[in-house]
């Protein structure tokens, strides 16, 4: 299949593929479910954070 | 001649052109940092996508591009396990199962660094110190891997010295991250991911075109195992389209755990403990962003290694089938080819026919084989590599027929009697590649991908390595009344400097064997051994103690220090310790040597990667330790895990851990140096 002789080779190739398209429609689902995520923002900064830098 | 006509004005103005955009997105950086925090994580407020990119940048450098492409050139497409381990491991587990928890313990603790969110979950300023020296110690190995790579393109593609491509490259990713902080990094990281995806793709539509589309580029590749080189099939190669021979116990078996063990494993599973990566998942908001950005990066992952392996690989079919030369030869020569170096030994060599080419479009000069030994003769016989023909007008057309292995053929100096020494250098095939088969305009844009690879990916290691000493170390070693964070900016500086120095002297005296590569699997698997099991630990086990993570983590780099001094071959050779702890053995002409492992006796266990031995043993000590110890500050575990079941925010969650601090009496942090 594909030109590729080794089975354990077309599958490494093949999941290459499903994986980034498996992380495509995660990141879109999350990306379209999320904006409630805003309240969960930390401040930004307080404490030992917020030196400036002279 | 002048820099112009060397390099050409397109090259000068494209290259202008990009580097005045870093350096206003490196200044816009330093303009927007104004405190610590904005300095080392970019004020938490970076955009999902923006994220995503800087974070894909910095895992993909020149290492995997110039590095691993190589090595798929030379091993074949088994290597894209690593891609399928990239995107799953290193894209949808980190982000999903690691970041998410880091985003939110990293807002809980108030940590700015990865030793700092281990110290502070564990209460352990030995903790933080000890993981911040050991990055710092060993990360300008892994930069030294990505200068290698893109000095390995600047010299080929413009015939420009080593030593001297290898400054300027230095110089001038430092310059940037000098100033402008994680901000700066961040900003240049992202238009430096886009560029690289775009000269990626590009890449990979013209080498499918080249090798005569992808079902037929794929067969043909397949047909070359015929051709694969002899030193490579005694020890397992198949073809490159096949995985290499499994076994264990033989010689034959060898390549199977170099590919698997090292390259696929190795920096596979190493990248979840990547403390450049993970500080990542401090910069955004959200858990929320850190999900957002799982497509972005998981699509990236794909277009460059996934890229870089497939060209690689095709790069075979190209160099054997398709590449002509057509020019005078200037040369005809014999010479013994370094094959493999190893260390205390004489290095191994194949007496080839070489010639030396003129290339009358370029003017670039070729040398190829063009008759190397008959792998199947034992008489001697030599065996016909390149064809040349006459191509009218006193030129003659070469077409070197070789594989990229035996295409990438470099001077390496002079060798004792003072004659050029030729050895083929895996390292330069993706290079070799891009200048041969792509038009020059794409050599251009091909070495804009590589610069945004190499900078973005050099930034960060220079981030976090001046992190490390200036925060994690320094800043933990000074009493409290003196620890001022103003001065930790200063130092950190000062910490990249030294980093950068440090990596330029490795730069300098480390090249050919796959030594980008292997620098690479070294780190990860080290920062694998000695953070992953703590770092899990962190986000999923209440009951795992501070003596069990110092224990692991102790365990993990002793293990890994020891298998990589006495051990596997490559690297202790290189070292030359184990050489005082083996035998004096017969070698060819009557020759002895000390042998590079002190498994020497048994094949396969002198190129198996530390990981496989380290990892299990750094975890199964926390594990042992941790339920032998008494379980850790029942209300800082409680704090440290309460935004995992309950509504509260980080803030609320901070503010109430706090409050419990102060209850106890106790400091920020229990001082616990054993």
């Amino acid at each position: 299949m594909l030109g590729i002789e080794d089975g354990w080779v077309l599958a490494g190739y093949l999941l290459c593929i499903a994986g980034a398209i498996l992380c495509a429609v995660y990141g879109v689902v999350s990306w379209v479910r999320g904006d409630g995520a805003a309240s969960e923002a930390a401040p930004p900064r307080d404490g030992q954070t917020g030196e400036l830098i002279q | 001649m002048s820099l112009a006509q060397t390099v050409g004005l397109l090259d000068i103005a494209l290259i202008a052109a990009y580097l005045a955009a870093v350096a206003w997105l490196g200044w816009l950086g330093y303009r927007r940092t104004r405190s610590t925090s904005d300095y080392l994580l970019a004020g938490r407020r970076a955009h999902p996508v923006v994220m995503a990119l800087s974070y894909g940048a910095t895992f993909i450098s020149t290492s995997a591009i110039v590095g691993f492409g190589g090595v798929a050139a030379m091993f074949g497409m088994s290597l894209l396990w690593l891609t399928a381990l990239n995107i799953i491991v290193g894209i949808f587990i980190a982000f999903v199962f690691l970041g998410s928890r880091t985003c939110r313990l990293g807002q809980i603790l108030d940590a700015h660094t990865f030793p700092e969110l281990l110290g502070r979950r564990y209460q352990s300023r030995f903790i933080q110190v000890f993981a911040g020296a050991v990055i710092f110690l060993f990360m300008p190995l892994y930069a030294a891997a990505v200068m290698i790579g893109g000095t390995e393109f600047l010299t080929l593609q413009f015939g420009t010295d080593y030593g001297l491509a290898l400054l300027v490259f230095a110089a001038i990713t430092a310059a940037y991250v000098f100033f402008g902080g994680l901000k700066g990094v961040l900003y240049t990281d992202a238009l430096q991911g886009a560029i690289m995806t775009c000269g990626m793709a590009v890449l990979l539509v013209a080498t499918y075109w080249l090798a005569g589309g992808i079902t037929a580029g794929h067969a043909r590749l397949t047909a070359l195992k015929t051709e694969v080189f002899a030193g490579h099939l005694a020890i397992g190669h198949r073809g490159f389209t096949a995985m290499p021979e499994f076994g264990f116990g033989s010689v034959r078996y060898n390549l199977w755990w170099i590919v698997v063990s090292t390259i696929i494993m190795g920096v596979g599973i190493g990248v979840l403990a990547q403390p450049q990566l993970i500080v990542r998942f401090m910069t955004v908001r959200s858990r929320q962003d850190l999900k957002s950005a799982v497509g972005i990066g998981g699509v990236f992952v794909l277009l460059l290694p996934g890229v870089a392996y497939t060209v690689g690989a095709l790069s075979n079919v190209y160099f054997h089938d398709r590449e002509e030369i057509v020019g005078t030869i200037r040369e005809r020569f014999d010479a013994d080819v370094v094959t493999r170096r190893e260390p205390g030994r004489a290095p191994a060599t194949l007496r080839c026919t070489l010639l030396r080419i003129a290339e009358s479009a370029t003017g670039r000069q070729h040398v190829i084989v063009e008759r190397l030994p008959d792998a199947g003769s034992s008489a001697g016989l030599m065996r016909q590599v390149a064809e040349v023909s006459d191509a009218g007008g006193g030129l003659v057309r070469v077409r070197p027929r070789a594989t990229a292995y035996l295409r990438a053929l470099v001077r390496a100096g002079t060798d004792s009697g003072g004659r050029a020494e030729y050895m083929f250098n895996p390292d330069s095939i993706i290079p070799t590649f891009i200048s041969q088969a792509m038009p020059r305009w794409f050599g251009v844009v091909f070495l804009l991908t590589l610069l945004s690879a190499a900078m973005s990916t050099m930034s960060s290691q220079y981030h976090a390595l001046g992190s490390a000493i200036g925060r994690d170390v320094f800043e933990q070693l000074l009493p409290p009344a003196r620890r001022q964070s103003a001065h930790t900016v200063a130092i950190v500086r000062a910490g990249i400097v030294v980093g950068l120095v440090l990596a330029l002297l490795i730069a300098f005296s480390a090249r050919g064997g796959y030594v980008i590569a292997r620098a690479t699997s070294i780190f990860f698997g080290l920062c694998a051994s000695a953070f992953l099991p703590a770092f899990i630990a962190a986000l999923y086990w209440r009951r795992a103690t501070r003596a069990g993570v110092i224990a692991s983590m102790i365990a993990g780099v002793t293990a890994t220090a020891f298998w990589l001094l006495l051990v596997k071959a490559d690297e202790a050779g290189a070292i030359g310790l184990v050489r005082w702890f083996t035998p004096a053995v017969p070698g060819p002409g009557g020759t002895t040597y000390h042998p590079n492992s002190i498994l020497w006796k048994y094949p396969n266990w002198p190129v198996v990667d530390q990981i496989l031995i380290a990892l299990p043993l750094s975890a199964l000590t926390l594990v042992i330790v941790s339920m032998l110890t008494s379980p850790p500050d029942a209300a800082h575990v409680r704090a440290c895990f309460a935004g995992e079941n309950e509504e509260s925010g980080p803030a609320a969650v901070r503010s109430r851990l706090a409050s419990s601090i102060q209850a106890a009496g106790q400091p920020g942090r229990k001082d616990d140096v054993p």
